[in-house]
């Protein structure tokens, strides 16, 4: 018994239309997992904020009130207001453009110090490269060939290509960034995302990030490489601190500004920067390091080179040994 | 308060509350249907697609709280998706395909009209199979979610209403009784749109 007969001729107009329309198409699969991960972010958020506000109630009901209103204010009210400032642009080499949320031209990024707002996306090109500093103080850096779109302070989603984020002082938990093949959270680190046809590759350099997949979860460690090919296959390998691979990302770090910094401050950075380990060649070297204070302002240069023009205004001078050593002497 | 709405309050604060799972399956039902409803009105646009759908489950999920159960959660996050997909043309200023209230519309109803003109008059065939695969696939995705999969399973897979029982996991007679309510919703917003089925009838039958 079916339910055409019971329906007579119009009802078989009913499954002649469906008939012929046939099967709804499912949506392609990059899509799902990219808006997944995007959605599942957000509801994690959602309920740890939740979570948060109910601990709150316990302790004390008049700063939940301030809190919830804050809440309410950041979630509600001033998105609707104006988007929120997110990061700014440090550095900005080569071709690389920008598409404002909701804008639908991408435009020339020329210029540093810009603000970006969430919803906005960034692509470089085959010779682009890009620092951003987000709110809270990561650095997050561009590959060529790279696009992203900022969705907050600490949520990026990278659609191609490669991102280099260095936490620095903003501690564990900076930054989080979504990829359709899985999801990278930091743990305190420096480390390379990279998403090409469908593969996904991990690189850290210091700390650990955790990957979220559907498969489960991975954590990678400084000097491990995680590969997840298009059929979930992971692969370990391992990659040194100072391996040339990671020179990208030195050619557009932030340079900070050493105007009244010791040459000990400077050194620092670039051990960071370069995953190189600063050895001085005896405690008068590390004195004077420390107390050489270094006037003006070094332009967008990489870190060596501008260890290189600030120690030639001093009586310090470096040398990079065959294991990768930088060693300051005092003359 | 309808037994839906009802229903999907309970999913909406089991979903707040961190259930793994009541967000897993409220994803996997809602994309599917969000994501062709946008992919029609930005023709065939996947990337700008995506990011629509992306945004209305960012917003949605954001502002669940304020879900208070009038409406289906479906529907609910319907609205949502509709308010991004305007935020979008709006933005972008992009012309969208705007297909939401079809039988409120006059070029839709221009083209039903066309559709039901006599053969002489017809486009080719190929283009009655596409718009009218549009809107029956669009009607179908309006419908309730259990309504499409049962219609689909029935006249495009060919199951028989025994089959269909078994995997709902319901009495023959319960199925039977799906697929008739199944028909009848069809029936009706079909109507809707086209004034009658009939009016959909394919190029040569009439």
């Amino acid at each position: 018994m079916t339910s055409d007969r019971e329906q007579g001729t119009g009802g078989d107009l009913v499954a002649t239309l469906i008939r012929t329309a046939g099967r709804r198409a499912d949506p392609p699969a990059d899509a799902y997992r990219a808006v997944l991960a995007a959605a599942e972010d957000t509801w994690q958020r959602k309920v740890g904020r939740r979570r948060h506000w109910r601990v709150g109630v316990g302790i004390a009901a008049a700063f939940v009130l301030l809190t919830a209103g804050a809440a309410l204010l950041r979630v509600v009210v001033l998105p609707m207001m104006a988007p929120a400032e997110i990061a700014r642009v440090d550095r900005v080499g080569g071709g690389v453009a920008t598409r404002p949320a909701g804008a639908g031209a991408w435009v020339p990024l020329v210029a540093a110090r810009r603000p970006l707002h969430a919803g906005t996306r960034l692509r470089t090109g085959p010779d682009g490269r890009v620092d951003l500093r987000l709110e809270g103080g990561v650095s997050l850096r561009l590959a060529v060939m790279t696009e992203v779109e900022l969705h907050a302070p600490d949520l990026i989603r990278l659609q191609r290509g490669a991102v280099y984020a260095d936490t620095g002082s903003a501690g564990p938990g900076g930054i989080v960034v979504v990829t359709p093949a899985g999801i990278a959270r930091d743990l305190g680190t420096q480390f390379e995302l990279r998403y090409a046809g469908d593969v996904l590759r991990l690189r850290v350099r210091e700390g650990r990030v955790s990957l979220q997949r559907d498969a489960g979860e991975l954590v990678a460690a400084a000097g491990e490489q995680l590969t997840i090919d298009t059929a979930g296959g992971v692969t370990r390998g391992n990659i040194a601190r100072d391996d040339p691979d990671w020179a990208w990302a030195e050619t557009i770090a932030p340079v900070p500004d050493f105007n009244d910094q010791s040459v000990a401050v400077l050194l620092e950075w670039v051990a960071r920067e370069t995953g190189r380990p600063v050895h001085y060649a005896d405690a008068a070297a590390e004195q004077r390091a420390a107390s050489v204070i270094l006037h003006g302002r070094v332009g967008p240069l990489a870190p060596l080179e501008a260890l290189g023009v600030l120690l030639s205004t001093t009586d310090l001078t470096y040398e990079i040994l065959p294991d990768g050593t930088i060693e300051v002497r005092y003359q | 308060m309808s037994d839906v709405a009802h229903t999907d309050l309970a999913v909406a604060r089991r979903i707040l509350s961190g259930d793994q799972v009541a967000f897993r399956s409220l994803f996997d039902r809602f994309f599917p249907r969000l994501y062709r409803f946008v992919l029609a009105r930005l023709d065939g646009d996947h990337d700008a697609a995506r990011d629509v759908v992306q945004q209305t489950f960012c917003r949605g999920i954001e502002r669940l709280d304020s879900y208070r159960g009038e409406a289906a959660l479906y529907t609910w996050f319907y609205q949502v998706c509709r308010n991004t997909l305007l935020d979008y043309g709006r933005h972008t200023r992009r012309e969208l395909r705007v297909i939401v209230r079809l039988e409120d519309l006059p070029d839709v109803r221009a083209v039903l009209e066309t559709l039901a003109a006599p053969l002489s008059e017809q486009p080719e065939t190929g283009v009655w199979r596409s718009e009218v695969s549009r809107l029956v696939q669009a009607t179908v995705d309006a419908l309730p979610e259990r309504y499409g999969e049962i219609l689909e399973w029935k006249y495009v897979d060919g199951q028989s209403v025994r089959h269909i029982a078994g995997r709902l996991g319901v009495s023959d007679k319960a199925a039977e009784s799906l697929l008739t309510r199944a028909r009848e919703a069809f029936r009706e917003a079909i109507t809707a749109m086209a004034g009658s089925p009939d009016a959909l009838e394919p190029p040569g039958r009439t």
